[in-house]
């Protein structure tokens, strides 16, 4: 029995040093992205596909909601993966990991949408962007249907505050947020701070946003809008204790008019039930300036500069740059191709693509006006309105010393 | 007896009180485990039928292979360290001088550092042993870090043992190897029981160095596998508690088996 129990320890010993398993022999790549559900399959597929054709293993991995906290580490050690997703930040990031993408052949293609998004000081690109996110608040066509609202007359705040009054009384909830998932809060204000701070040609803090002199006391309007909307019944009750799914299946029952999320949202949820809904622009603030969208990366893809695959990664790159495999991803995600030339299918939203494509756009604003770091911060303070323990001094307060804390004027 | 329960009618009530905060995730996994995504109503209510689709979708992830994975982390590791913490705990138990007092302190010491506070130095470690994606690097981690508990537990039972044992074989022409082994070693049965369980079930429920560590899609831990089910936009708490219930069935049997040696560890060491 005893010399049973050592072999099996031997023996089980000896599998810990089994590596992981790899198809085939030669080159493999380790392949990361941020993405999950469809796009995640598709994308593993196109790895298939590419080994196929090439010979290239490719070791590819997702690990969705801990995607950042990985590649933190990975960047401390200095051990990234030979491909892999930028999620939003290319530039601010991972700039300084990546290899500069200007000299490959699709770099004219690039959608004129995306290219300052993803584009250094020095005009270097370090990504093939193969989606577009552009965002703007998803509704339920029918709801506003209902109360006699065509979305088109939402210009400004004020606007849609009367909308939503119109929405509540018909007895909908008017926007739906998931204070238990508290990112659907921070993109909540990632939305709106545009509006006030950015969008407005006439007047704006762009640049005081950005040199550190931003005066924080203006942020007490956003604070303030926030917490009227919460204080006239705008929001679901459970506003500060819901989750993600649940907004997105509040929203696939036709319950709710309005959500600050992207356009995936819409897919999830369809899944709950077949609402008619689409995509609007995002109010302005000021009387005057006009609605606008939000772009940013979606799937963006780099690669690592000291990979020891470099051509094999640059291969991959361009593989993913073929049009029919850019259209399958761009789709898979419902999202605009990053080429101009290139055809998706973006779903429900496709006639709002093409009705608002001349609508201006911004990026997101904690990826350019906010310091490394500030996401949290805008969570934390929409949570605090939430449940009643901040008050709008308290926030601006807090936003302030943490922003001159983060950008290392304090 | 009736008296006596009157008299402690509230300690039964703690007791089902502790035992119902204990159970209520149990219920709440078992019910969500067997509903319908579709399904509206409270987790708080079990179904009134089954569903078991939760359990093919589990089954189409990686949880057999998270499993299979954790089987031989955990196997490797709880041997390495009953046989490591036991040795180790042996000389220092027995030798009491200013050094082992100091060695016992600093192994103390060892379990008091927040395994995540020096992550970037175990990943650079592991990157260079490449132990990234492999089991062995698993295993080496877990063993540093349960090794303390181990050689704390094993140091205390064995300084109960009486030392007249050792001195009989010591006469009788023991060495020190000999004399724990031939000696030390039986006596130790409950205490390994203890030791068994409580690094084994951490090491099964890892998650933080699983997810550092076991980097490449081809090899998984229970953890990773339910974890998995989990993202920003698309979760399925449905399917994931399914996995969970699947993942955590080894680990219940291994305790319900050993529970015996366990609690007659634990009562042997309060004695002691």
């Amino acid at each position: 029995m005893k010399r049973l129990l050592s072999i099996g320890l031997i023996l089980a010993l000896a599998l810990t040093a089994l590596p992981a398993i790899t198809l085939g022999d030669g080159v493999t790549l380790n392949v990361w992205t941020n993405m999950t559900g469809v796009v995640n399959e598709t994308f593993a597929e196109v790895c298939r596909e590419f080994t196929a054709e090439t010979g290239i293993n490719i070791d590819y991995a997702a690990p969705a909601n801990d995607y950042e906290a990985l590649m933190k580490t990975k960047m401390a050690t200095e051990d990234l993966p030979d491909v892999f997703s930028t999620h939003g930040w290319s530039v601010i990031r991972y700039s300084s990991f990546l290899r500069p993408l200007n000299d490959q052949l699709w770099f004219g293609d690039i959608s004129e949408v995306i290219i300052p998004l993803i584009t250094d000081d020095d005009g270097n690109i370090f990504v093939l962007p193969v989606d577009i996110d552009i965002a703007g608040i998803v509704y339920n066509r029918d709801i506003l249907a209902e109360v006699g609202v065509d979305v088109d007359d939402i210009v400004t705040w004020t606007d849609f505050a009367a909308v939503c009054e119109l929405v509540k009384e018909a007895g909908y909830i008017p926007v739906y947020l998931g204070g238990k998932d508290d990112w659907t809060i921070g993109q909540f204000f990632d939305w709106v701070a545009p509006s006030f701070f950015v969008t407005n040609e006439a007047e704006n803090d762009r640049d005081a946003l950005i040199d550190g002199t931003f005066d924080w006391n203006k942020w007490g309007a956003l604070a303030d809008m926030f917490a009227d909307w919460n204080q006239r019944g705008f929001l679901n009750v459970d506003a500060a204790t819901s989750d993600y799914a649940t907004c997105t299946t509040e929203l696939g029952l036709g319950n709710v008019a309005f959500e600050f999320f992207g356009n995936y949202a819409i897919v999830d949820a369809n899944k709950a039930g077949p609402a008619n809904l689409g995509m609007m622009p995002i109010p302005a603030y000021f009387e005057g300036d006009t609605p606008t969208l939000i772009a940013g990366e979606r799937l963006a893809m780099g690669v690592w500069k000291d990979s020891k695959h470099p051509e094999e990664a640059l291969q991959f790159i361009n593989f993913l740059a073929r049009p029919e495999i850019m259209s399958k991803l761009a789709s898979a995600n419902g999202a605009l191709a990053g080429f101009e030339s290139v055809e998706s299918d973006t779903g429900a939203v496709a006639g709002d693509f093409e009705k608002y494509a001349d609508v201006r756009t911004f990026p997101y604003f904690d990826r350019i006006y906010l310091p490394n770091g500030m996401w949290n911060d805008l969570c934390a303070t929409g949570l605090g309105i939430l449940n009643g323990s901040m008050s709008t001094e308290a926030i601006v307060d807090y936003m302030r010393e943490s922003y001159l804390e983060k950008m290392d004027l304090l | 007896m009736k008296t006596a329960m009157k008299k402690n009618w509230w300690r039964y009530l703690l007791t089902v009180a502790i035992l119902l905060l204990y159970l209520a995730p149990f219920y709440i996994l078992i019910g969500v485990a067997f509903k319908m995504p579709s399904d509206p109503s409270s987790r708080w209510i079990l179904p009134n039928y089954i569903y078991l689709d939760n359990f093919a979708k589990a089954l189409e992830g990686r949880i057999l292979q998270g499993m299979q994975g954790s089987l031989i982390i955990t196997l490797c590791s709880v041997s390495l360290i009953i046989c490591v913490g036991a040795l180790a705990a042996y000389p220092l138990a027995r030798n009491k001088s200013k050094l082992n007092k100091a060695v016992r302190g600093f192994i103390l010491g060892v379990m008091m550092v927040p395994p995540l506070s020096i992550l970037v130095p175990i990943y650079s470690v592991m990157k260079v042993i490449n132990g990234i994606s492999t089991y062995y690097g698993m295993v080496l981690l877990l063993l540093t870090f349960q090794l303390p508990l181990s050689i704390f537990i094993y140091s205390n039972f064995i300084a109960s043992i009486p030392t007249a044992l050792d001195e009989a074989a010591c006469i009788d022409g023991c060495g020190p190897f000999r004399t724990f082994i031939s000696i030390i070693l039986p006596q130790l049965a409950p205490v390994t029981a203890s030791v068994a369980i409580l690094t084994g079930v951490t090491c099964w429920n890892d998650y933080q160095f699983s997810l550092y560590i076991l980097q490449k899609p081809q090899i998984a831990s229970v953890t990773l596998a339910v974890s998995d089910f989990f993202a920003q936009t698309s979760s399925n708490v449905f399917a994931a508690a399914a996995a969970a219930l699947l993942g955590l069935l080894p680990i219940a049997v291994l305790f319900l088996l050993l529970q015996k040696h366990f609690i007659k560890g634990m009562v042997d060491s309060a004695i002691k």
